[in-house]
């Protein structure tokens, strides 16, 4: 194990984000968000372009004053304090290395700006290159490092103060796809090893559940939901959050009634079982959505007394480990299913007909209120 | 890239970034002109300025050579006279003056342009350009009627009850250097702009991010990125003043000679035009080589733009 | 980024800023509400408002015979300056040219040379053919100092078109001189537009040259100018120096935004 850039562990502190909002005249980036950040927690928001994440960040750095709210950091109200002031690290989302600095002297940059000694700050830029495994780099200015190694010097610039708070926003988006999931893994490691909390934006919804101890979905300035991965994946509150992550499948339908537990609906006249999700009321007779995923569909070819509704295969597609059938279903309705690519879905071909079913733990079901 | 250049770029490879040019490295390819064609559009331009230009120019510095017959005796003289020497030593210390007085006075202009909202950099951008599009001549008039003897400063002066009568603000080697400076500011400013606005916003507040105060922001990061920017402005008001005529023979007194008003005062008043040709051999070597010497510091940013 | 931009620390800088803008449109611009006034000496501000010296710059035949005289000087050298230098510009950028880069250094000389050093190198040329003082050196002269500008602009437009649209147009069938004529030159006309612009105006606003070859009869503005701030510096000389300003300004801004069509 290499050592640690400096001899106490870095220990990062809770955040609370409370109630914080910023308006750009009528525009409301962030309305009203409150969130807490456990000590040592990996926390990513998540959001389509234009949901506020940034800006959230941004604002947590200091770069940019809230509206209205506040945000505590390890117990202290930092929410005009400048940002130079801060102590929170930040990896930017196309590093902002300084390309007049070598690595080593990017790294010491905030050590020096806090008046450590030269030969400690050589000291802790040395750990930190090996921290992040680039230990020959140190005289490599920023335009001599490939995309990845860019990456790693400003991730151990961001750590080597031993920040209260990592800030992370979208680091990862200017790496092909192989290296970003490598340098995934390498960040997740490195924030266990130190305990430190970090706060990622992106809008890659795989690599928030990739990495994250909980995902805040985020939409038009509010968080949507807040959960660890599985929680979200599995059991999505609002059918905006069942629609970002991961593939989902909508039917629309109709709710005949439902109980405490569990309700039954019907899609195109079939009568199926599913689960209201949390908060998602809807009166017998109503409109509803009901969400499925993909890998969660069951799909048997159509004989007599087969459950299930009825469709068509439209396409099948091989995607390596796994296989996708495009089904038509009779509303008009196009859902996807996945399956083994040695199941029995194999078999079927473009034109068969079908029976499409689920078990009603996966199937969540939402007023249709929404386009 | 030049060989002589690339250990340079090695040694400041954040130069590249200075002057992202795209290269168009031409391939000879059969979608081009040929080559007589080329020569054909070429050769109406160059023999103009051959017979306008060259050749003027060559002949002038030729007779400093070969009248009355061939002789260094015009370059001796510029050395062997104290008053020619002083008045280039002048001409080279008023330049480094104005290049000064210019540099401290565009950066904030220059940081204020590259740093504004999009409404307010343009305002103050146009607020450079316009002295830059007015002609030398109108704003070297603008300065006399500010300060001749009866002229607006010295009457608000006089109207404040500051002074009785009025100041002598002309003629003066100060205000040759203030008028110069104001002429020449705009070419300080916009090289400055173009390098501050090349560095990345995100470069600043990474560095507040990371502890530095914005002053030290500044002088850590902003102001070395800024280099190229400061090196090329410098070089561009350094070598104009060396060469200015207009502002100096209008503001500039009898004790504010400078080359350019020397060499027209030769060739006009003393019709001694071969000592005008070996001055204006001696201006145009200190341009060029200045010019030159410079590039060679810039050469690495040019030679990472054609990289 | 607010939080970066307005801090109580920056008002020093603000108004050290405001100051050096001050600094900078003072001197330009203090002769247009000189021009106005009524009075035959300076003052400031003016305190009416008339067109006096505007009237007796107008009935001046002096005043008169130099601006036209600059007029047609510029005119001309527009022309000729362009069309050479669009030439130039397209050898340059899209022909094969033996020693490309010495013609290009060769052709943006003027720009390093000083203009003293121009303008007395070029009289001593001109005089003993008689072509001092005469429509025909000056815009010889001229166009020599304009065709830098040109070539630089024109190329820069050049530069910045697609390439690919040309061999676009020879794939359709169009020989290579057409299709420069039905896409290139189309494509580029706006900085060729502010490349003329350019030309007129370093001619109309030259100074150094102008003063040394100007003839007793002809003479430029600029050179009228020039005498009169030396001699008399009557208020005309304001209303003439506002007449250049605006005519300058207004000539730069469609210059400038022609040539900023061309990047899109």
């Amino acid at each position: 194990m290499s050592p640690l850039p400096t001899e106490a562990a870095t220990r990062g502190v809770a955040v609370a984000i409370e109630d914080v909002s910023k308006h750009f005249g009528p525009v409301r980036a962030v309305d009203g968000v409150t969130l807490s950040v456990r000590a040592g927690e990996f926390l990513s928001l998540v959001g389509p372009s234009g949901s506020g994440k940034t800006t959230l960040l941004m604002m947590i750095a200091g770069f940019d004053e809230p509206t209205g709210g506040r945000f505590v950091v390890g117990g202290r109200d930092i929410t005009h304090v400048p940002p130079h002031k801060r102590d929170i690290g930040m990896v930017f989302q196309k590093y902002a290395l300084f390309p007049h600095l070598t690595a080593a002297q990017n790294i010491a940059f905030p050590l020096r700006m806090r008046g450590v000694s030269r030969a400690e700050r050589d000291r802790r830029a040395r750990l930190a290159l090996d921290m992040v495994k680039l230990p020959d780099h140190a005289d490599r200015f920023p335009a001599q490092l490939s995309g990845g190694q860019q990456q790693r010097v400003a991730l151990a610039r961001a750590l080597v103060f031993d920040p209260q708070v990592i800030l992370m926003d979208e680091p990862l988006g200017a790496l092909d796809k192989k290296l970003r999931q490598q340098m995934q893994l390498e960040i997740k490691e490195l924030q266990q090893r130190l305990g430190a909390t970090v706060i990622f934006v992106t809008h890659d919804q795989e690599e928030a559940l990739t990495m994250s101890d909980r995902v805040a979905v985020m939409s038009e300035g509010r968080v949507e939901q807040v959960g660890s991965p599985r929680a979200l994946y599995e059991g999505p509150d609002s059918v905006f959050v069942a629609d970002f992550l991961g593939n989902m499948n909508f039917f629309r339908g109709r709710l005949d009634h439902a109980t405490g537990e569990g309700c039954r609906i019907s899609v195109g006249g079939i009568g199926m079982a599913a689960q209201p999700a949390a908060g998602a009321v809807a009166q017998p007779g109503s409109p509803v959505q009901v969400a499925v995923r993909p890998e969660r569909l069951m799909v048997s070819r159509e004989e007599a007394g087969t459950a299930g509704i009825p469709g068509r295969i439209r396409q099948q597609v091989f995607n390596g480990a796994s296989l996708t059938v495009v089904i038509d279903i009779a509303d008009g309705t196009t859902v996807q299913a996945a399956a083994d690519a040695r199941s029995a879905v194999a078999e079927l071909r473009p034109g068969d007909r079908v029976a499409v079913g689920w078990s009603a733990v996966d199937a969540h079901v939402f007023a249709d209120g929404l386009p | 890239m030049t060989d002589a250049a690339a250990p340079a770029l090695r040694r400041r490879p954040w130069l590249r970034t200075a002057r992202a040019a795209p290269a168009t490295a031409a391939p000879v390819s059969r979608d081009r002109l040929s080559r007589r064609a080329s020569l054909l559009l070429v050769s109406p331009a160059l023999l103009l300025l051959g017979w306008a230009f060259f050749l003027p120019v060559a002949a002038l510095l030729f007779r400093s050579v070969s009248e009355p017959t061939w002789t260094l005796a015009h370059y001796a003289r510029l050395i062997d006279e104290p008053l020619y020497l002083r008045i280039i030593l002048r001409t080279l210390w008023i330049s480094a003056g104005v290049t000064v007085l210019a540099l401290v006075l565009g950066y904030p202009i220059a940081l204020w342009i590259a740093r504004a909202r999009a409404g307010v950099a343009a305002f103050v951008t146009l607020c450079v350009l316009i002295p830059l599009w007015t002609s030398v001549l109108v704003r070297s008039y603008g300065w006399i009627l500010l300060l001749q003897r009866n002229g607006i400063v010295n009457s608000w002066l006089k109207e404040w009850g500051f002074i009785d009568r009025s100041l002598a603000l002309l003629y003066s080697e100060t205000t040759v250097l203030v008028a110069m400076s104001h002429v020449l500011l705009p070419f300080m400013i916009l090289p400055l702009v173009s390098s501050l606005k090349n560095i990345s916003p995100d470069l600043g507040k990474a560095a507040l991010n990371l502890g530095a105060s914005p002053w030290r922001g500044f002088v850590h990061v902003t102001l070395p990125l800024s280099l190229p920017g400061i090196f090329a402005g410098c070089l561009m008001v350094f070598v104009l003043s060396l060469g200015f005529y207009i502002t100096p023979a209008l503001l500039g007194g009898p004790r504010t000679l400078m080359i350019a008003t020397l060499i027209s005062q030769q060739a006009t008043e003393m019709l001694n035009w071969p000592f005008a040709g070996a001055i204006s051999f001696v201006l145009l070597a200190l341009s060029l080589a200045i010019t030159f010497a410079f590039r060679k510091l810039l050469g690495v940013e040019r030679a990472a733009a054609h990289a | 980024m607010p939080s970066l931009r307005i801090r109580a620390g920056d008002l020093p800088l603000r108004l050290f800023g405001l100051a050096v803008l001050a600094f900078l449109l003072l001197p330009t611009l203090i002769m247009v509400p000189v021009s106005f006034d009524s009075v035959h000496f300076i003052r400031f501000p003016p305190r009416d408002f008339s067109l006096r010296w505007y009237r007796e710059y107008l009935a001046d035949p002096e005043w008169m015979a130099a601006t036209v005289f600059s007029l047609q000087i510029a005119a001309l050298t527009m022309l000729a300056a362009t069309v050479l230098g669009t030439m130039t510009a397209v050898a340059l950028e899209r022909g094969r040219l033996p020693g490309r880069e010495a013609i290009r250094a060769l052709l943006l000389a003027p720009l390093l040379v000083p203009h003293v050093v121009v303008a007395i190198a070029v009289y001593l040329q001109f005089t003993p053919i008689g072509l001092t003082g005469t429509t025909t050196g000056f815009v010889l002269i001229h166009t020599a100092l304009a065709i830098p500008y040109v070539v630089l602009v024109v190329s820069a437009s050049l530069a910045r078109l697609d390439p690919t649209l040309d061999r676009a147009a020879m794939n359709l069938g169009a020989s290579p001189t057409r299709a420069f004529f039905a896409v290139t030159l189309p494509l580029i006309r706006p900085g060729i537009f502010a490349a003329a612009v350019f030309a007129f105006l370093s001619s109309f606003d030259e100074t150094v040259v102008a003063f040394f070859i100007s003839g007793d009869r002809h003479k430029t503005l600029t050179r009228k100018m020039f005498e009169d701030i030396d001699m008399n510096l009557s208020p005309i000389i304001a209303a003439a120096s506002t007449v250049i300003v605006v005519v300058t300004i207004a000539l730069m801004w469609l210059g400038r935004s022609a040539a900023a069509q061309v990047s899109k």
